[in-house]
């Protein structure tokens, strides 16, 4: 009543509109039940219907997605690959550690951690621009999760200072502060 | 005096003669000698390179369900027994598989043969246990061997050493063509005494007596004619093979040498591949009857050929196992058993070699960027590939049946309507499935990546990139309106929206959600043709493309190959990276000759590839590709674009998931028109085959300059999500619409409760 008091009253057009909509409702006949409703109620139902309806429709055409995008880190085929991988790097076999972190890769393509440590391997074999795309390709990935992007953009620094390309390697720096 | 004189020099003459034949002799021996070790000692064969599958790993969580491991398994030529006591068994239920694998020397690591359970609900796999029951988190199956690539005499053959071959086989092989092996020294007297005796009773050549020695040195170093001279050679160069190796080397070359078939060219030599081309199962695996058969097949390979002379076949085998049994090299429980077997021959069909000729296709070409045709077919060398038999399986089986469908709908309208497809992995670039054509065995025309057909509408996106890079937004109102374009040729361009309509003003993202041509022309005219070409050399478009305008709407032919490599990079985030169909080759013992690893180079930023990735999922959510979701579960979140060319000559498809990326391709040879869109023929093969696969939603990582706001879609003006109408749409920061809708400023000032504003709306 507080509602109706407050807008619909000192607007006619609005007033109408309920008075409208309240009348159809009372004049639709509906089936006899055991319990017989009112047409208050019918109403009611009505417009949490339509409400229901609506909310249906706005729902997002494309699914939106989620802020930050999780990682099944606890997969244990990717723990023991990665551990064969780090054997491989401390053996200085970087190719082997290659091959070993793209059966990661094929396994967990969404996990930055991979790519993190794919382009170590491409710095370390002085290939500095993939190195540097490879991270970049992480950095795509890692949305929200802060702690990953800091270690991917120092790693681009990284890079890019031994690239010799210091502004750039600065600006990676810079990028890395925010997280 | 005078008689004896000339009796002197007679003789005096014949002895020139005997000792110039025995210098003719030895300096013969010398030679044949030097030219028998010479040969056996350096390379014996020119073996083909072998061609594998990619190999299926197995970890917990892996997505695979019983059917696809079955798939494998058969391509494998696993035998499915109750009891999985032996490598190359397994048993498969619909909640778990044992499996004894065979292992497999990978150039990372040594796979060893296993008994393993493995464990699954649905689609995706929950456990591994080993024999003992110990837990495993990851395991490889060996690949699938899916072809090799042939010298020019054809000549096919998997070396085997003479350990690989069982002890039963040795047996048959020697009881039924040369008992005497082991104690000749290359010639058998008794052998020669008794196939003469045979041919003059016959009164004709019916029966060699010839020993095994004998015969590699036929068919190692002579020819196979049978002439007297030939024969005559024979016999020394046999004893002077004796002299020189041992009976092992003698066998093991034999086992290797000896022709055992014939598929089409391709000549069958050896008893490693023999056991491959009949049984699909490697040589140590075999069994009796199985042996049996292929120590009978020496005789004639074709006369006995098991799948078109089943009987006759049966027969010899038969015969085999009674010398066996006559020998006392198996019991009579051994005996029946095994001659009342049945042949067990495989299906040529169900073989893998020849089974992907699209697939290998693509790997030749790759691989004669590197190595001459010579390394390949003669070296031995071992190619692994990308390919996922499983996958190809399935694509193979929804283009077919879209095919067929699609003519029993439209009738002689598209007889002999033809396809291709290609799938990838959008992550990782990988070729992991190639179809040629509706024969996907036919060795012909790969149309997936020698056609070059008008791409349609799959060209849009982009124009649509270019614009969004030039600071369009999501809502940028276009203009849709019918215009003309003089040619400099003196022609005139008219563009047509698909249903001959045109609207006023479209927004962005509905325009290319929806295909409208004109919209499309428009906008592209105005960027200029230049920076659209940019764009799409930028997504990965690599041939000469001309400045038309009717590039803007598809005009432009390109295979699709080139088509996946371009929507690659729209799925991976504007990383444009190489198609790979190989990972790496090495020898014939497995070292790594060269690799073909994971690059890639960023060429559209997070932002924009983004807000591309956005309209690209509402076409199939609620554009022209809207028909995924008929099928395709909402979860699944996809994106793509349909392409139909000119007078509906081609009808495409592009689209993908978050773990297959997948381009389909329908048209007619002779490039007549159809009565198929991109919707209606591509659009379907590819949800056919996308329905089946075990598919991840693609997920579009929102970049921290990105932001979702609810938009009024009439009006592209902010809105709320409570407003009727409303959208959530992408939006760079700082380029978003400002003003905004009526409802959306009440809901903002929460001026009206939601109830007024459902009824106000109502009436509006």
């Amino acid at each position: 009543m507080t509602l109706l008091n407050t807008y619909y009253w000192h607007q006619p057009r609005r007033l109408t509109c309920l008075v409208l909509i309240l009348f159809i409702s009372a004049c639709v006949s509906t089936p006899q039940s055991p319990n017989d409703v009112s047409s208050a109620e019918i109403a009611k139902a009505k417009l949490i219907a339509g409400l229901a309806k609506q909310a249906q429709i706005n729902k997002p055409i494309v699914p939106v997605s989620p802020t930050a995008i999780e990682v099944d880190l606890q997969n244990d085929a990717v723990t023991a690959l990665l551990d064969s991988a780090k054997t491989a790097l401390l053996q200085g076999d970087l190719k082997a550690a290659q091959t070993i972190l793209q059966r990661v890769q094929r396994i967990a393509p969404r996990d930055p951690n991979v790519y993190y440590k794919l382009a170590s391997t491409h710095l370390d074999l002085k290939d500095y621009k993939l190195a540097e795309h490879v991270a970049l390709k992480g950095v795509s990935l890692a949305q929200g999760q802060d702690f990953q992007l800091r270690k991917l953009w120092l790693m681009i620094a990284d890079i890019r200072l031994q690239s010799g390309d210091i502004i750039a390697a600065e600006k990676a720096e810079h990028t890395a502060s925010r997280y | 005096m005078k008689y004896l004189y000339a009796q002197f020099q007679s003789l005096k003459f014949a002895t020139k003669l005997f000792l110039i034949f025995l210098l003719l002799l030895s300096l013969g021996l010398i030679y044949t000698d030097h030219h028998i070790r010479q040969q056996f000692e350096g390379k014996r064969w020119a073996v083909p390179a072998k061609v594998y599958a990619r190999p299926l790993e197995l970890y917990v969580g892996s997505p695979i369900s019983s059917n696809d491991l079955k798939v494998e398994l058969t391509r494998l030529g696993y035998q499915f027994t109750p009891e999985v006591v032996k490598p190359g068994q397994a048993n498969i239920s619909k909640t778990r598989t044992i499996i004894y694998t065979r292992g497999f020397k990978f150039t990372d690591s040594l796979e060893t043969a296993q008994r393993l359970t493995i464990h699954y609900t649905g689609t995706q796999l929950t456990k591994i246990t080993k024999g003992g029951g110990k837990d495993l988190s990851l395991i490889r199956l060996e690949p699938v061997l899916i072809g090799g690539i042939y010298p020019l005499n054809n000549e096919d053959r998997e070396l085997i050493q003479l350990n690989e071959a069982p002890e039963a086989f040795i047996q048959a092989l020697i009881a039924i063509e040369d008992r005497g092996f082991y104690e000749h020294n290359g010639i058998s007297l008794r052998g020669i005494s008794r196939a003469m005796l045979a041919n003059l009773k016959a009164g004709r050549f019916i029966q060699g007596g010839s020993t095994l020695t004998q015969q590699l040195i036929k068919n190692f170093y002579l020819t196979s004619d049978r002439t007297l001279a030939r024969k005559l050679l024979e016999i020394p160069m046999a004893l002077l093979l004796e002299s020189h190796y041992s009976k092992a080397d003698i066998l093991e070359a034999y086992l290797n040498e000896v022709y055992l078939g014939q598929e089409g060219a391709r000549a069958i030599h050896g008893f490693g591949l023999a056991a491959q081309y009949y049984f699909a199962q490697p040589l140590s695996e075999l069994k009796l009857p199985h042996l049996a058969l292929l120590a009978g097949l020496v005789k004639g390979p074709s006369y006995y050929d098991p799948r078109r002379q089943p009987e006759r076949a049966k027969k010899r085998r038969n015969l085999v196992l009674k010398v066996l049994f006559e020998q006392e090299a198996i019991d009579i429980f051994q005996y029946d058993s095994a001659r009342l077997a049945p042949l067990d021959v495989v299906e040529q069909t169900s073989l893998s070699k020849g089974a992907y000729p699209a697939y290998l296709d693509l790997v030749r070409r790759q691989l004669r960027q590197d190595y001459p045709d010579e390394a390949l077919n003669s070296e031995g060398l071992r190619i692994f590939t990308n390919l996922n038999p499983i996958a190809q399986n399935k694509a193979e089986t929804a283009l077919t049946k879209t095919i067929s469908s699609l003519e029993n709908t439209h009738g002689k309208s598209i007889k002999g309507l033809q396809g291709s497809m290609i799938v990838t992995d959008p992550q990782t670039g990988e070729v992991i499935a190639v179809i040629g054509g509706r024969q996907t065995r036919y060795r012909g025309f790969n149309r997936a990546l020698d056609t070059q057909r008008p791409i349609g509408s799959l060209v849009k996106p982009a124009v649509y990139l270019t614009a969004i890079e030039q600071g369009y937004n999501l809502v940028t109102e276009l203009d849709d309106s019918p215009f003309e374009l003089d040619m400099p040729n003196g022609t005139t361009w008219q563009p047509e929206n698909f249903d001959l309509k045109s609207r006023d003003y479209v927004q962005l993202h509905q325009a290319l959600a929806h295909s409208y041509n004109l919209s499309t022309a428009r906008l592209g005219m105005s960027l200029g043709l230049d920076n659209v070409i940019d764009t799409l050399k930028r997504l990965g478009v690599e041939r000469p493309l001309a400045p038309y305008p009717s590039l803007l709407l598809g005009a432009q032919g390109l295979s699709p190959l080139e088509v996946a490599r371009m929507y690659q990079t729209m799925a991976s985030n504007g990383f444009q990276m190489p198609l790979r169909a190989i990972r790496r080759v090495t020898d014939s013992s497995g070292d790594e000759l060269s690799r073909y690893p994971f690059e890639l180079e960023q060429t559209i930023d997070n932002n924009s590839i983004h807000l591309l990735q956005y309209i690209l999922q509402e076409t199939t959510r609620a554009g022209t590709a809207r028909s995924i979701y008929y099928s395709l579960p909402e979860d699944i979140n996809v994106a793509g674009k349909t392409g139909t060319s000119d007078l509906q000559r081609d009808s495409w498809f592009a689209g993908f998931a978050g773990n297959r990326l997948a381009v389909v391709w329908l048209g007619q040879d002779n490039n007549m028109p159809m009565p198929i869109t991109g919707s209606s023929g591509a659009l379907r093969a590819w949800t056919n085959y996308m329905v089946n696969e075990t598919l991840e939603p693609f997920i579009a990582a929102t970049p921290e300059d990105i932001e979702y706001l609810w938009i009024d879609q009439q009006t592209g003006m902010l809105s709320d999500k409570g407003c009727f109408g409303a959208q959530q749409l992408p939006f760079l920061s700082g380029n978003s619409p400002t003003e905004r809708s009526k409802c959306g400023i009440r809901k903002r000032n929460d001026a009206l409760p939601t109830v007024d504003r459902w009824i106000e709306r109502l009436f509006e």
